[in-house]
Order: structure tokens, then C-alpha cells, then sequence
């Protein structure tokens, strides 16, 4: 609970700043929705955020006891293994960054497999795979121009 | 009239036209599965080849993409949680914890059918209010278009599994991120901090891909197992009789699959509202009216049926008020139109009159389209097992699905900094999850926050600060004051029946 009022305190402050800064907007057709939005957000919040200071949610219904049980569930995975994972996915983004999208998802594709327990040759090969297959779908089939990675465009593809 | 009728529906026993039908079939489901690629891409790619054909086939071509990427798209959301199109995004609140239940066979059983049997009596709906489309479109204005968006969130704010006030933080949020950028009108950069990665507002696909897929893989990989351990050793012959079970299931509740369907179908009718909402209202309703409202969002196959009947009905009256009004009734619509203008076919009235054979012609091949494509997707859903993808482990499924994720958001508009807005709403997608925000009603306020700001400025300049006492508004607050006062009621209710009982 008490990460829900966190973040219901975020939510309020980021509220009142973007409302504040809406309204400094020169034209009433730019800022009137904002102001409104931010507005509806901010009153919404504070009352959500009274309810749970009181503890008044509604966890006498069932919709909410389910909600809970899942929870629960929730709980059983650690905060280290999400940032684990998190840790993963970013550290995919820089490996696109500078391998390129065939490279970055092969390279990717094989780390992840086989470091989490996979054969490498099962890893090694669904990394194969996983860049062919890329490159067919979206390189060659859409005609999509895919981000060539940092060091080919240092050699002079563009993509 | 009935000559056209029928000459309408013999266009198709030529081989071309059927050709390039099935044609657009194949791309369409093909698309559809691929995440985050969407119809609408296709459709944009293939536009310029319906130049070069015969009208029919053109637009038989287009008419087929349109009328089943969705059916696709439904297929990846039911089995990853990953929505291929916008307006799959409702199926995968009920559809994905089905496959986590080991019922991803019944789930695509009953999306199969509801969606199949929706489109079909969309056309026919489409067909037989020809007549009568025009004075009833023409009476919404934008201030009922701008409290319509208002009672799609009040809708999921209320319906959902979370608190009301937490559904309709959401919902706001996420229309004020839909504000952030660049607004044409004014020349004003709105909440930029200076970041021209915000400039140009962010995509709609890797805010979805993040949110959704982003978040889910997240989880799936923290946890290390695969999505539905149970699918592991399940024969092909057991998914079919699953699939077999979901269609019966629609057949089950078919006055639910009706009342989705009408509501698509009336939601497809107005232009701009466009088919997420449709599918949402449609989702909502099935929840007020369950006898058990409160498994919605744990695996219910009704929160299949419900988005999915509404999804498909929606095409036949976007279809009738495209060509009987010139606007687009959805965004793939749009390229109806255009590839009807590049034929010098000019959309609107006189077309139901001039061309009520091509339009008759349409409306067939949309029928048609989502048989042929029912047919296809159970085959592919059946016998190539697709639900298996669901049963491998996460080591395997997170890297590939995780790629899919990133391509898509990159291709939506080749910006390297989409990627970044990805994993930013993944962060946001798991905490929403974590802390009981509805992520859907989020989505809802995202897409449709820009149509609300234009349509609640017109209606502001014409109509002035009460616009919303015209007497369509006043139906539309009506209904959201009932909505609201619901819960509330029951809550009341039920106490004084259990005060009742304990005196």
C-alpha cells in the first residue's frame, strides 16, 4: 500500500507542475484540455489518495479480492528479478544501438537463451534464426530502412 | 435494387476478384499475427499496387486486409498479450489469463466465431440500413462525439476490475499524454521539456508495446517460466476439441454475442470513434449485464466474445457510413477512400446511387472475406498449433518476442528513441499492473484524447460553454450518471439484504 501512495504523491505533483506549466500556454485552444485533464487528475488523485490514507478501498467486493489474490501471486516475484530483467531489455536497446537491429537481436537472442539455461547450440541457432528472420519480415519483405547500429554507420552504412 | 444486390455478390464467382480476395485474406491474417505491423501498414504499402488493378479486385484486396487483420491480431493477443491491432487490445483482457488458464484453444474457438459471425451480420445490418443511414449519422455532432469518448472511459473506469477513481486516473492520464507535443492549430510545443523526441507526439505502437507486450515480458521473464505451463502436453486433437468448446461457447451466449454485436455496430456508425472504442463499450456492457461480473479480466470467455463480436460488426457500418457519407468510419477506411478517389470513385451520397453495384460489391466482399478468413485462422489456430508458442520457456520466448517488440516500435516511424518510449512504458505498464491502475482505460484516453480535444474545442466554439445540454448530450451524462450510480446502488443493496438477514 504504501507504494501506491508513493506513487499517488508522484502523481499529484507531476499533475499540478503539467496544469501549472499548461496554463502559461498563449492560446486558450492550447491549453483549455490540458488544464481540464490535469485538473481532473489532480482532484481524482487526492481523492484516491484520502481513500487509501483512510484504507477505504473496496475490498469488500470480490472484483477486489481477486485483484488481491493476484497480488499475491505478484509478490512471489522479487523486486531483484525485475530489475534483472529490466537490466536485459535496456541492455538490448544499447546492443541494437551499436550492433544494428540483425545483429543486435542474433547477439541478443543467443545471450539471453543461453545464459538463462539453454543449450548454446540451441541458443546460438535461435540467435541465427531470430536475425534471418528479421531481416526477411522487416528489411526485405516491409522495405523497412532498419537502424544499422552505430559502428556500420561509422563505416558508412546508412541502412 | 436487388439486381444490384445479387450482381454485387456474382462479382465474386470470377476468379480475379475472389483471387485477390483471398489474397488480402492471407496478407491480412498474416499481418494481423505479426505484432504491432497492423493492417494499416499493409494497406498503405498495397494502395498504390490497386491503381494498376481492376476496381473490384483493388478494392477486394484492401476490403479483405481490413476485414481480418483485427481477426489476426486477435490470435497474438489471446496467446502473448500482445495486440496485433488497436482494436484487440479488449480481447487480451479476458483472452491472455484464458491462455494462462490452459484455455487458449477455447478462447480462439470463441474469437473465431464471435468475430466471424459478427462481420457477417454487421454487412447485413450495413445492407438493410442503407436507406436510413444518413439523417441518423448526421444528427451526432461533435459535442455528443466529445461525451461519447467521456462514457468510453466512464465504461472502463467503472466496469473495471480496479477502484472507479483509479480506472478514471487512467483514463485522464492517458489522455493527457496524447497532448504531449506539438499541436498544428496553435504552433505550441505542449509539454515538451525541450525534447524533440516529444515533439511530434508519441506513436500509439510503442506506447501499446510497452505497456502491454513490454510489461508482460517483464513479468514472464522474472518469473523464468513459460506463459501457460499447461499447454505443454496438449495433443492437437484435445486444442481442436478446446476450439470446438469456444465456438459452442458463443452459441451459448448468444443473446451476449447480439447485444456486442449491435453495439459495434452503432459505435462502427459514427465516424472517428473508430473501432477500440467500439470493443471497450462492448467489453463493458457484457460486464454490467454478467451474472458474474466479477471474473471478467480473469479468463471469462464472455470478455472474448464480447470485444471480438463488436470488433468485426463495426467494419460493415464503418463500410456503410464511408461510402453513404464520404467519412471514413475507421482508420483503414480512409484507404477505402483513397483507393475509391484514385478510380475516380468520389465517396458520399451520390455513390449509393451511381456506383450501388461497387457498393454492394464492397459490402459482399467484406462478408466473404471474414468467412474465408474464419476458415483459414482456425486451420492455422488448430492444426498448426500456434498455443504451443504459448507453453515454451520464457528463455526462449522473451528474446523473440522481445524483438518483434522493439522492430514494431521502430518501424512505426524509424526513431531509435521509440524504443526508448517502449521501455519507459513498460516501467509504467508494470507499475499500473503492480498497483491496480487499468492499463486499458489508459490506452482507451491515449488513443482518443486528441479526437476529444478537437471535438470538445468545436463544440466549445460553436455551440459555447453549454454545449453538452443539447438533448443527445443529455442522454449520453444520463447514461454515465446510471453507470456511476451503479456500484454505489449494489453496494447498498446488499447491505441492507444483509441487515435484513441478521435482524
Amino acid at each position: 500500500m504504501k507504494g501506491g501512495i508513493s506513487i499517488l504523491i508522484v502523481l499529484i505533483v507531476v499533475a499540478a507542475v503539467s496544469t501549472g506549466i499548461a496554463a502559461g500556454y498563449p492560446y486558450l485552444q492550447a491549453k483549455i484540455v490540458p488544464m481540464l485533464v490535469g485538473g481532473a487528475i489532480l482532484l481524482l488523485s487526492v481523492v484516491q489518495l484520502a481513500k487509501e490514507l483512510r484504507g477505504n478501498t473496496r475490498s469488500e467486493s470480490a472484483m477486489k479480492v481477486k485483484a488481491e489474490e493476484e497480488e499475491e501471486k505478484r509478490v512471489e516475484i522479487t523486486p531483484r528479478s525485475f530489475v534483472l530483467e529490466g537490466s536485459w531489455m535496456v541492455g538490448f536497446f544499447f546492443i541494437i544501438y551499436i550492433l544494428g537491429f540483425i545483429g543486435g537481436i542474433g547477439v541478443f537472442t543467443a545471450l539471453y537463451a543461453g545464459m538463462r539455461g539453454a543449450r548454446w547450440s540451441i541458443a546460438v541457432s535461435l540467435g541465427l534464426f531470430m536475425a534471418v528472420l528479421s531481416y526477411v519480415l522487416f528489411s526485405y519483405a516491409a522495405d523497412a530502412e532498419l537502424f544499422p547500429g552505430i559502428i556500420l554507420r561509422y563505416v558508412g552504412v546508412t541502412g | 435494387m436487388f439486381e444490384a444486390f445479387v450482381q454485387g455478390l456474382l462479382h465474386y464467382t470470377h476468379l480475379v476478384p475472389l483471387g485477390f480476395l483471398i489474397l488480402g485474406v492471407c496478407i491480412g491474417i498474416f499481418i494481423g499475427i505479426l505484432p504491432a505491423i497492423g493492417g494499416l501498414t499493409a494497406m498503405a504499402l498495397l494502395l498504390p499496387l490497386t491503381f494498376g488493378l481492376d476496381k473490384v479486385a483493388g478494392l477486394s484486396l484492401l476490403m479483405a486486409i481490413t476485414a481480418i487483420a483485427s481477426t489476426g491480431g486477435s490470435i497474438t493477443s489471446i496467446l502473448m498479450n500482445i495486440p496485433g491491432e488497436a482494436t484487440s487490445v479488449a480481447t487480451m483482457i479476458d483472452g491472455f489469463p484464458m491462455t494462462q488458464k490452459g484455455e487458449a484453444g477455447r478462447a480462439l474457438g470463441a474469437m473465431l466465431m464471435a468475430a466471424s459471425m459478427g462481420a457477417i451480420l454487421g454487412v447485413l445490418l450495413a445492407l438493410a440500413m442503407i436507406p436510413a443511414i444518413r439523417p441518423v449519422v448526421m444528427s451526432i455532432g461533435k459535442p455528443e462525439l466529445c461525451l461519447i469518448i467521456l462514457l468510453g472511459l466512464s465504461f472502463l473506469a467503472v466496469l473495471g476490475r480496479e477502484s472507479p477513481v483509479k480506472g478514471l486516473i487512467s483514463g485522464f492520464v492517458g489522455i493527457f499524454i496524447s497532448l504531449v507535443g506539438f499541436q498544428e492549430s496553435t504552433g505550441v510545443a505542449r509539454l515538451t521539456f525541450g525534447s524533440s523526441a516529444l515533439f511530434n507526439r508519441l506513436d500509439l505502437i510503442p506506447v501499446t508495446m510497452g505497456l502491454f507486450a513490454g510489461a508482460e515480458l517483464l513479468e514472464l521473464g522474472a518469473a523464468g517460466e513459460s506463459i501457460a505451463p499447461t499447454e505443454r502436453a496438449r495433443p492437437g486433437k484435445e486444442l481442436r476439441a478446446q476450439i470446438h468448446r469456444g465456438m459452442k461457447d458463443v452459441f451459448a451466449n448468444i443473446g451476449l454475442w447480439f447485444r456486442s454485436t449491435m453495439t459495434g455496430y452503432i459505435t462502427g456508425c459514427i465516424p472517428g470513434i473508430g473501432g477500440p472504442a467500439a470493443t471497450f463499450v462492448a467489453y463493458g456492457l457484457a460486464k454490467q449485464s454478467s451474472k458474474h461480473p466479477e471474473k471478467f479480466g480473469t479468463g471469462c470467455v464472455e470478455g472474448v466474445i464480447a470485444p471480438e463480436s463488436a470488433s468485426n460488426a463495426k467494419e460493415g457500418a464503418a463500410l456503410l457510413t464511408t461510402l453513404a457519407l464520404g467519412l471514413p468510419g475507421s482508420a483503414s477506411m480512409a484507404f477505402i477512400i483513397g483507393a475509391l478517389l484514385m478510380h475516380g470513385i468520389i465517396p458520399g451520397p451520390a455513390m449509393l446511387n451511381a456506383e450501388l453495384e461497387l457498393s454492394f460489391t464492397l459490402f459482399w466482399g467484406l462478408a466473404i472475406a471474414n468467412i474465408i478468413g474464419g476458415i483459414l485462422c482456425y486451420i492455422i489456430a488448430g492444426y498448426c498449433n500456434l498455443s504451443r508458442i504459448v507453453a515454451l520457456p520464457a528463455r526462449y520466448l522473451v528474446p523473440t518476442i522481445l524483438a518483434f517488440v522493439y522492430l514494431g516500435s521502430f518501424t512505426a516511424s524509424e526513431h531509435m528513441s521509440d524504443i526508448l518510449v517502449t521501455l519507459v512504458f513498460t516501467a509504467i505498464g508494470v507499475l499500473m499492473k503492480r498497483f491496480g491502475y487499468n492499463r486499458a482505460s489508459f490506452l482507451l484516453g491515449f488513443i482518443l484524447g486528441i479526437h476529444f480535444e478537437e471535438f470538445f474545442w468545436i463544440a466549445l466554439q460553436s455551440r459555447g460553454p453549454f454545449f453538452f445540454l443539447r438533448p443527445g448530450c443529455l442522454v449520453i451524462i444520463g447514461i454515465m450518471i446510471v453507470l456511476y450510480s451503479l456500484e454505489p446502488t449494489r453496494l447498498f443493496l446488499v447491505r441492507r439484504r444483509q441487515k435484513r438477514a441478521s435482524a
